[in-house]
C-alpha cells in the first residue's frame, strides 16, 4: 500500500514484549485520516497496549510507528501529545472538586502575568475549536455533579483544546447507559467532520456496524484481519476476534416453573416520588425471568428492596423469607447473611464497589462471602490447602484467567472480573436464587457466552434466575419471560412464544413498553439519582 | 475593658505561630503530602533562628535563617515522601524524632547546653506580635486567593486530588508536591521564628508545645480551607488565652491546679474534632503515592 499524507498512522511490524509476555506481536497496518477506526479484540488481545505504544505510553520493543507520514519515536506522551495525538484513558483522569473549565485546562493554563488564571480566554480558545454545540457543557459546574457520559466529554474536550487531531479512546462504551453511547458517537463524527481521525477500542460488535468506518481485529497480540466496515459481515469480524465459530448455545429445555422463590406484591418505594410504583412479579424456580427497560427506571431499586437495603410498602418475600418493610441497617445485613447461605447469588451492577475488593487478592476476593456451611475454617483456623484448591478449581471451570492467586484483583481484565464473580457466587454456594445486574457489561464475547451457559444451567438445576439488563437482546436471548419496568412501574409482560425457540419475543412491543409510561419529571430523576449513590 | 483588650492581644500572641504552621501544613496537605511533621518544622526553624542571632545578635539575620531552614526542612521532607513512595505519616513522624534528637547534639556543641541557646538580649528579638499576627493574616489571604485564582494553586488542587489527571499532561505530581512542601516549610518557618524570637527569648526545649499538632487539628477542623482554618486556630487561641488567664485563679476559694488548667487547649482540640461535622473531606489522593 502507498503511504500518503492520508495516511494518519501506520504501524511497521510493531511489537512490544512485558518480560516473557509478547503483548503486541509484530503488528502492521494502515489507518487513513478523517475516518473512525475500530481496533477489535477480546480482553487481553493487545488492544490498549497497541494503543498506548501509539500514543507513548510505552516505548515498542521492535517496529516502527508512523504518524502523518513521519516515523516517530516518543520519548514520553507529552512528545505525542505536541504532535497532536491524544487518548482518553478507559479510567477518567478528572479531578472530581475542579470545575469543568479547570479540568480541560490543567496542565496547560490560559494565564495572565504571574500565572494567574485566565477563565474566560480558556472558555473562549475552547469555544473556538468545537465542532458543534453538542460537546458543549457549562464550564463552571463541579466535576462530580457530573454523569459518565458528561464526564467523558470533559476528557474528549480535554483533547480538543490541545488541538489533537489523532484520538484514541479506551474501550468507551463500557461505562456508558445505551442512551448516552449514541451521544458519544454522533460526538465522535463531529470531529470526523473536522477532519479528526478516531480510533475507539471496543469489543461491542453493534457500535463497530453501526458507527465506524473501519475494523482492525487483534487476537493474542497478533493482527488478524482487518476491512472497510460497510464491505463486512458480522460473522466473518466475530471468527476473527474469537479464532473460531462461535458455537451455539445449548438448547432450552420446556419451562417447568415451580415454587416462587422471590415474590414482590404491590411493592412501592417513594422517595421524593416513586421510584417503584405498585411492583407486583414473581421468579419461580426453573425460570429465567428477565426485567428490561432504560437505566434507573427502578432496577436498582427492586434490588435493593429485595436485600431490605430501602425502605418500601408491600410484600417482598425471598426464599421463603418475609422481608421487613423497613429495618435497621445491622438487622439488614444479618438477613442478607442468612440469604445468602439459603442460597442467594447476587452479581451486582458495579462490580468494582459492589462486587470486589479491588486491592486484594484474587483468592480473597473469590474465597470470601461464600456460603458459611462451606467454611474452609476448622477450629477457628484457616485450612488454607482446601481454600486455596477449592478456589482454583472455582476459578478453572469459569474460565479466569490470571496470573497467580495472589495477584490484586484490580490487575484483571472486566471479563475476568465478572466471571471471577459468577464462578464465587454460583460455586460458593447452593444457588437456589440468583439476582444479576448487567451480568454482561464490559465482558467479552467468549466470556459472555461461558456466562449464559452457566445461567442456562443454573436453570436446569431448578434455580430460580432474576435478569436486569438494559441489553435488550441479552433479556430476549436468555429470559422465560420479560417484564418491563418504566419510570418506576410495570408496563408490560412478556412471555416466550414457543416453550423452546430461544428470543421468541416481540422486540418492537418490549421497545415500546420501555418509553411507554409518561416521562420522568426532573424531581423523580434526580432523586432516582441518589438512590444508585446510596447503594 | 482592660482585660478584654488583655484578651484580645493574648489571643492574637499565641495565635501566630498557629497560623503559620496551619498555613505551611495547608499547602502541604492540598498537594496531597498530610504532614505530621509541622511541629518538627517548628523546632528546627525556632531553633535555627535563635542560634543564628545568638551568633549574630542580629534579629532580621534570624529570621532569615529561620525561614530558610524551614524551606530545606520542607524541601527533605517532601522529597523523602515523594522518593521513597512510604507513608507520609511515618515520614513525619521521623522527621520529628530527627529534629528533636538534632537540636540538643548540635546545641551542645555550639552552646554547651542540651537545654537551648543563651537568653537573647531585647533589642536582637522582634517585640510587635501585631506584625506577626498582620503577616499572617496576609499569608492566609494570599494563600486563598491563589488556590482558587492561579496555576500554581489548580496545580496543587490536582496533585492532592487527582494527581493522575497532571501525570497524563506532562506535568510532574511529585514534582508539585515537592514544591508545596518546599514552601510550607518557609511559611511554618515564620511560626518557628516567632516563636524564638518574639514570644520567647531564645530556643529552649520543646517550645512549640504541640502546636503544629493543633494546626494539623484547625486545617482538618477547618475542612482543608484557608479561611476556614485560619478561623480554627483563633478558636484554639481562644482557649490557649482562656488557659492563661485562669492560671492562679481560684473559684470559689477553690484553687484550680494548673495542670488542669494547662490541658484546656488540648481538650478544646480533641472536643472540636470529634464534634466536626464533615463539611468538607481531605484531599482525595492524600498520603498516597505518585
Amino acid at each position: 500500500m502507498i503511504s500518503g499524507p492520508t495516511e494518519a498512522v501506520e504501524f511497521i511490524g510493531i511489537g512490544k514484549s512485558f518480560g516473557s509476555c509478547r503483548a503486541v506481536d509484530h503488528v502492521t497496518g494502515n489507518f487513513s485520516a478523517g475516518r473512525i477506526h475500530a481496533i477489535l479484540g477480546e480482553n487481553g488481545a493487545g488492544k490498549s497496549t497497541l494503543m498506548k505504544l501509539l500514543f507513548g505510553l510505552y516505548g515498542p520493543t521492535e517496529g516502527k510507528i508512523r504518524v502523518k507520514g513521519t516515523e516517530r519515536h516518543w520519548r514520553s506522551p507529552a512528545d505525542s501529545m505536541d504532535a497532536g495525538l491524544g487518548m482518553v484513558q478507559q479510567h477518567f483522569t478528572l479531578v472530581e472538586s475542579l470545575s469543568v473549565i479547570d479540568n480541560i485546562m490543567l496542565g496547560a493554563e490560559a494565564c495572565s502575568a504571574f500565572g494567574v488564571l485566565d477563565r474566560e480566554r480558556a472558555i473562549q480558545l475552547l469555544e473556538a475549536e468545537l465542532p458543534s454545540a453538542d460537546l458543549s457543557l457549562d464550564w463552571n459546574r463541579q466535576v462530580s455533579d457530573l454523569s459518565v457520559g458528561e464526564k467523558q466529554k470533559v476528557e474528549i474536550l480535554k483533547l480538543i483544546a490541545r488541538k489533537a487531531d489523532i484520538l484514541v479512546l479506551d474501550e468507551p462504551t463500557a461505562v456508558l447507559a445505551p442512551q448516552e453511547i449514541s451521544g458519544l458517537f454522533s460526538i465522535l463524527k463531529e470531529l470526523k467532520k473536522q477532519g479528526r481521525t478516531v480510533f475507539v477500542i471496543t469489543h461491542k460488535l453493534g457500535e463497530v456496524f453501526e458507527h465506524c468506518d473501519t475494523w482492525f481485529v487483534l487476537r493474542a497480540g497478533r493482527s488478524i484481519a482487518s476491512g472497510e466496515v460497510h464491505q463486512t459481515k458480522v460473522e466473518d469480524v466475530v471468527r476473527a476476534m474469537v479464532g473460531t465459530n462461535l458455537p451455539p448455545l445449548s438448547d432450552l429445555s420446556k419451562r417447568n416453573p415451580g415454587e416462587a422463590r422471590l415474590k414482590f406484591e404491590n411493592v412501592s418505594v417513594k422517595k421524593t416520588s416513586h421510584v417503584l410504583n405498585n411492583l407486583s412479579f414473581e421468579v419461580r424456580s426453573g425460570e429465567i425471568v428477565g426485567i428490561a427497560g432504560i437505566d434507573g427506571s427502578g432496577q436498582a431499586e427492586v434490588v435493593a428492596a429485595s436485600l431490605g437495603l430501602v425502605s418500601f410498602s408491600g410484600e417482598i418475600t425471598v426464599l421463603g423469607d418475609v422481608i421487613p418493610g423497613s429495618q435497621s441497617s445491622d438487622a439488614a445485613a444479618k438477613r442478607i447473611e442468612r440469604l445468602r447461605n439459603a442460597g442467594l447469588a447476587l452479581v451486582s451492577e458495579d462490580r468494582h464497589t459492589q462486587s470486589l475488593w479491588m486491592n486484594e487478592s484474587v483468592q480473597l476476593n473469590t474465597g470470601l462471602g461464600v456460603d458459611s456451611t462451606k467454611s474452609f475454617f476448622k477450629n477457628g483456623l484457616l485450612q488454607s490447602k482446601v481454600w486455596t484448591t477449592a478456589v482454583s478449581n472455582w476459578l478453572k471451570s469459569f474460565d479466569v484467567r490470571f496470573p497467580s492467586l495472589e495477584i490484586s484483583v484490580d490487575r484483571l481484565s472486566g471479563g475476568n472480573q465478572q466471571k471471577l464473580i459468577f464462578a464465587r457466587e454460583l460455586l460458593g454456594r447452593t444457588p437456589r436464587l440468583i439476582v444479576v445486574h448487567q451480568p454482561t457489561r464490559g465482558v467479552d464475547f467468549l466470556s459472555i457466552r461461558l456466562i449464559y451457559e452457566r445461567l442456562l444451567e443454573a436453570r436446569e438445576g431448578g434455580a430460580a434466575i432474576l435478569v436486569i439488563s438494559s441489553e435488550l437482546d441479552e433479556l430476549m436471548t436468555l429470559s422465560d419471560r420479560i417484564f418491563v419496568l418504566c419510570a418506576g412501574r410495570k408496563t408490560g409482560e412478556f412471555i416466550r412464544a414457543t416453550d423452546t425457540a430461544r428470543g421468541a419475543f416481540d422486540r418492537t412491543a418490549i421497545g415500546a413498553a420501555m418509553t411507554s409510561a409518561s416521562p420522568m419529571t426532573a424531581s423523580e430523576q434526580s432523586s432516582r439519582k441518589q438512590t444508585e449513590v446510596s447503594l | 475593658m482592660e482585660l478584654l483588650i488583655a484578651f484580645v492581644e493574648s489571643v492574637m500572641r499565641v495565635s501566630v505561630p498557629l497560623l503559620f504552621a496551619a498555613y505551611g501544613g495547608l499547602i502541604s496537605e492540598r498537594s496531597g503530602l498530610a504532614n505530621v511533621a509541622l511541629e518538627g518544622q517548628l523546632l528546627l526553624s525556632a531553633f535555627v533562628a535563635a542560634a543564628t542571632v545568638a551568633l549574630t545578635q542580629n534579629a532580621w539575620v534570624g529570621l532569615g535563617a529561620g525561614i530558610v531552614a524551614g524551606g530545606l526542612g520542607g524541601a527533605v521532607f517532601g522529597w523523602t515522601s515523594v522518593k521513597s513512595r512510604a507513608d507520609h505519616i511515618v515520614i513525619g513522624i521521623a522527621f520529628n524524632m530527627l529534629i528533636a534528637g538534632l537540636i540538643p547534639t548540635v546545641c551542645r556543641a555550639w552552646f554547651g547546653v542540651t537545654g537551648g541557646t543563651p537568653q537573647l538580649q531585647r533589642d536582637a528579638r522582634f517585640t510587635s506580635d501585631i506584625s506577626f499576627f498582620l503577616a499572617a493574616v496576609l499569608v492566609g489571604g494570599i494563600l486563598w486567593w491563589a488556590l482558587q485564582s492561579t496555576r500554581w494553586g489548580l496545580r496543587l488542587k490536582a496533585a492532592g486530588d487527582r494527581p493522575e489527571a497532571l501525570t497524563v499532561q506532562g506535568v510532574s505530581a511529585g514534582w508539585v508536591r515537592i514544591q508545596a512542601s518546599t514552601l510550607c516549610g518557609l511559611v511554618v518557618g515564620i511560626g518557628g521564628v516567632n516563636l524564638s524570637l518574639c514570644q520567647g527569648s531564645g530556643y529552649i526545649r520543646e517550645m512549640a508545645g504541640g502546636r503544629g499538632f493543633i494546626a494539623l487539628a484547625a486545617i482538618i477542623f477547618g475542612g482543608w480551607r484557608p479561611v476556614q482554618t485560619g478561623l480554627a486556630c483563633l478558636l484554639f487561641a481562644v482557649a490557649d488565652a482562656v488557659q492563661t488567664m485562669l492560671q492562679g485563679k481560684s473559684i470559689f476559694d477553690l484553687a484550680i491546679p494548673n495542670s488542669i488548667v494547662q490541658i484546656i487547649p488540648y481538650v478544646a482540640t480533641l472536643l472540636l474534632l470529634a464534634f466536626r461535622r464533615s463539611m468538607m473531606s481531605a484531599p482525595s489522593a492524600i498520603n498516597k503515592p505518585v
